[in-house]
C-alpha cells in the first residue's frame, strides 16, 4: 500500500511550517486477565504537515487511527515511533517537564465538552483554570476570561453560571474560549463539531473561521464527515487502517478521489447529499 | 371520534418539568399530531426543542418531577390514564423505543441474546427454546448474517453500529405497532446512518410498522420519512409531507434550517466559506416568550410577532403553519 509524504505548500500566503509529522507510530495493547496481551498498531505509519495559518483535515471510518494521530500530535498519547516536529522541536518523546511551553502551544477540543469539564465548575472558572495552573494573576485572568468570552460569542454575563446551564453549542464555546486562553498556534479539534444540531453546527464551523483568521490558528481537524470537512480544510488527509492513504488539496481530494476509502467516504456523504437535492433541487 | 387509520392522536399535549423555584418549564407545549397506521413521521428539532421529551411522554417514561396535560390517544386508548401494570403491558409490546445511545441503555453485564430474550419474556409466553429461535432470527433480521456469534456477545464486544442493531432487535422483538426513534443514528458516522435507515424503512414494509422517527438533521428524513412535523421551543410550528417540509419549507424556521442543511451537503464547496447558519439561540424554556418562540431570530419578524403566538395558518389547504406570514 502507497503511503503519500506530502509535499505541497499552502494555498496562499505563508508557507511558514508549524507541524510536520513523520513516521508517526502508536500501538495499543489489548488483552483481559485471561487473554493474553496483543499489540494492535492504531496508527501504523503517519506523514503530513501544516502550515502556519491552515487547516488539514484528517478524515475517516470509526477505527482507522485518526483520533490517535490527534492525541499524539497534542501529545496526550506519547507514539512508539516517529517524530512530531513544532517549529522544528521533536516533541514525540519529550517528558512532561519539556513538554510543559509546548501544551500552550498545542490545545485540543474533544467531541463532547462537557466530558473535559469540571460538572461543578462555572464558566468561568472552566476558562480561568489553564491560567490559574499558569499561576497569572485573578486580574489578568478574570480579564481575559472577559475578552474570551465575548469573542465566542457568549455573554460575560453568564460567566458565573454553571456549566450544566449551558447548551451543546455554548459548551462547545467555552472549550474553544478555554484553548485561546493560552494562546496556541494549533488547535487540534477532535470531532469537535459532531453530535451537534445542523444549525449549531453551522455556527460553530463560522466560529472557527473567524477565529482562525483573528489569531492565524492553525487547526488539525479530525472528522469522519467529509461534506463539512471540505467547508473547513485547506488540504484533507484520509486515513484508513492507520494509514494516510491519500492526501490533497481539499477541492481535488472531493472533486477527484483516487483511493477506494476516499470514494466510500465520499460515497457516503453524497448519498445523503443526493437524497435531500434530489427533493430540494439544490445543485451540487 | 378515532378514524380507522388513526393510530395515534396526540392532542394539546403539554409536558411541564417543576423546577426547584419559580414556574415550571414547559418542555412540550399544546402539541397535537395524528399519526396514520403505517406511517413514518419525522419530528425535526434542535436540542432542547421537546422533542425527545415528547419521545418520554409517548412512552410514558418521563422523570417523575414531569407532569403531562392533553391526551395521547393510542388505537383510542388514553395512554395518560393507563395504570403502571397497563403501561407495562403496553410498552416494548405495542409502543417500543430506540434510544438514541445504546450503550447507556444496554445493559453491559447481559449478553446481547439475553438482552432480546428478555423483552421477549416479558410480554410473550414462549419456552426457552423457542424464545431462543426467536431471538435468532430477530438478530438476523437485523443483519448479523451470524447470529450465533453475536447472541454471546457482550456490548463492550460490539461496534457503535453492532449496539444500535441490537436496541433495534429488542424494539421490534414483540412486533409493535407503533416504534419511537430518538435520534438512533446521532452517534453513528455516515454509512451506518444510512444501513440504520434502510433497515427502519425494511421493518416498515415487512410488518407493517409505524415508525416517529426523531432528529435534528433534514437529511436523515428525506426519501424515508412520508411527513414531517417541524418543532421549535416545546411547538410544533408546521407539518406536511416530507417532500414539502424539505422541499419547500414555509415557516421561517425551516426554511433556515433546509439552507444550512443543502448548503452543508455541497461537498466541493470552498473552503472557509462561511456557512448560512441562524444568528442566537434557541430560548430558555425557563423564560418563554409571548410571542412566536422564533420571532427574536427571525429575519422576518413583524410588530405582531412579539405580542401573541401565532395559531396554524394554512397557505395551502394540506399545509398548516404557525406564522403570521400567512395570516394574522
Amino acid at each position: 500500500m502507497p503511503t503519500y509524504s506530502p509535499t505541497y505548500s499552502s494555498g496562499g500566503g505563508s508557507s511558514e511550517s508549524l507541524l510536520r509529522v513523520t513516521g508517526l507510530c502508536k500501538r495499543y495493547t489489548r488483552g483481559s486477565l485471561w487473554r493474553k496481551r496483543v499489540a494492535v498498531a492504531a496508527v501504523v505509519s503517519a506523514d503530513f504537515g501544516i502550515s502556519r495559518g491552515q487547516t488539514l483535515a484528517l478524515v475517516g471510518e470509526s477505527g482507522s487511527g485518526k483520533s490517535t494521530v490527534a492525541r499524539c500530535v497534542a501529545r496526550i498519547e506519547r507514539p512508539d515511533a516517529g517524530q512530531i516536529l513544532m517549529q522544528g522541536a521533536d516533541i514525540a518523546q519529550l517528558a512532561a517537564a519539556a513538554l510543559l511551553p509546548f501544551r500552550c502551544r498545542i490545545q485540543m477540543v474533544f467531541q463532547d465538552a462537557v466530558t473535559s469539564m469540571n460538572p461543578r465548575f462555572s464558566a468561568l472558572e472552566v476558562i480561568e483554570e489553564p491560567m490559574r495552573i499558569r499561576r497569572e494573576t485573578v486580574h489578568d485572568r478574570r480579564d481575559r476570561a472577559r475578552a474570551l468570552m465575548i469573542e465566542v460569542g457568549l455573554s460575560p454575563d453568564w460567566m458565573h453560571r454553571s456549566i450544566s446551564n449551558f447548551s451543546g453549542g455554548q459548551r462547545q464555546r467555552i472549550a474553544l474560549a478555554r484553548a485561546l486562553t493560552m494562546r496556541p498556534q494549533l488547535l487540534v479539534l477532535d470531532e469537535a463539531l459532531t453530535g451537534l444540531d445542523v444549525s449549531t453546527q453551522a455556527q460553530i464551523a463560522n466560529l472557527l473561521i473567524d477565529l482562525q483568521a483573528a489569531h492565524r490558528l492553525t487547526y488539525l481537524l479530525i472528522s469522519h464527515d467529509l461534506a463539512l470537512v471540505a467547508r473547513l480544510a485547506d488540504l484533507i488527509g484520509v486515513m484508513a487502517e492507520g494509514r494516510i492513504v491519500e492526501a490533497g488539496p481539499a477541492q481535488q481530494i472531493v472533486s477527484d478521489p483516487e483511493h477506494p476509502a476516499t470514494k466510500k467516504l465520499l460515497a457516503s456523504a453524497k448519498a445523503a447529499a443526493g437524497k435531500l437535492t434530489r427533493i430540494t433541487g439544490a445543485s451540487l | 371520534m378515532v378514524g380507522p387509520r388513526d393510530l395515534l392522536r396526540i392532542r394539546d399535549l403539554a409536558v411541564m418539568y417543576s423546577a426547584e423555584e419559580g414556574v415550571p418549564i414547559r418542555a412540550v407545549d399544546g402539541v397535537s399530531l395524528e399519526i396514520c397506521a403505517e406511517e413514518i413521521v419525522g419530528i425535526l428539532g434542535e436540542s432542547g426543542c421537546g422533542k425527545s421529551t415528547l419521545a418520554g411522554a409517548l412512552l410514558q417514561l418521563l422523570a417523575p418531577r414531569a407532569k403531562c396535560e392533553g391526551e395521547i390517544l393510542f388505537r383510542g386508548r388514553d395512554l395518560l390514564n393507563l395504570s403502571a401494570a397497563e403501561l407495562r403491558s403496553v410498552r416494548g409490546r405495542d409502543i417500543a423505543l430506540i434510544p438514541q445511545d445504546p450503550a447507556l441503555s444496554l445493559n453491559p453485564v447481559m449478553t446481547a441474546g439475553s438482552l432480546i430474550g428478555e423483552v421477549l419474556r416479558a410480554h410473550l409466553p414462549l419456552g426457552a427454546e423457542r424464545r431462543r429461535e426467536r431471538v435468532m432470527g430477530l438478530l438476523r433480521e437485523v443483519g448479523f448474517d451470524r447470529p450465533e456469534e453475536i447472541y454471546s456477545a457482550y456490548t463492550h464486544q460490539l461496534s457503535g453500529g453492532q449496539r444500535q442493531r441490537i436496541a433495534i432487535a429488542q424494539a421490534v422483538a414483540c412486533r409493535p405497532a407503533l416504534l419511537v426513534a430518538d435520534e438512533p443514528t446521532s452517534k453513528l458516522d455516515a454509512t451506518l446512518q444510512s444501513e440504520v435507515v434502510a433497515l427502519l424503512s425494511q421493518i416498515r414494509q415487512q410488518h407493517g410498522t409505524t415508525i416517529l422517527i426523531i432528529s435534528h438533521d433534514p437529511a436523515l428524513f428525506a426519501g424515508f420519512a412520508d411527513r414531517i412535523a417541524v418543532m421549535y421551543a416545546g411547538r410544533i410550528v408546521e407539518v406536511g409531507k416530507s417532500v414539502e417540509i424539505l422541499g419547500r419549507p414555509l415557516h421561517p424556521y425551516t426554511q433556515a434550517l433546509m439552507r444550512i442543511a443543502t448548503s452543508s451537503v455541497a461537498t466541493g464547496a470552498r473552503a472557509n466559506m462561511r456557512l448560512p447558519a441562524i444568528a442566537g439561540e434557541s430560548p430558555n424554556p425557563g423564560c418563554i416568550l409571548e410571542g412566536c418562540r422564533f420571532e427574536p431570530r427571525c429575519p422576518e419578524r413583524m410588530q405582531v410577532c412579539s405580542q401573541r403566538y401565532p395559531q396554524a395558518f394554512l397557505p395551502e389547504p394540506t399545509r398548516p403553519v404557525n406564522c403570521f406570514k400567512y395570516g394574522g
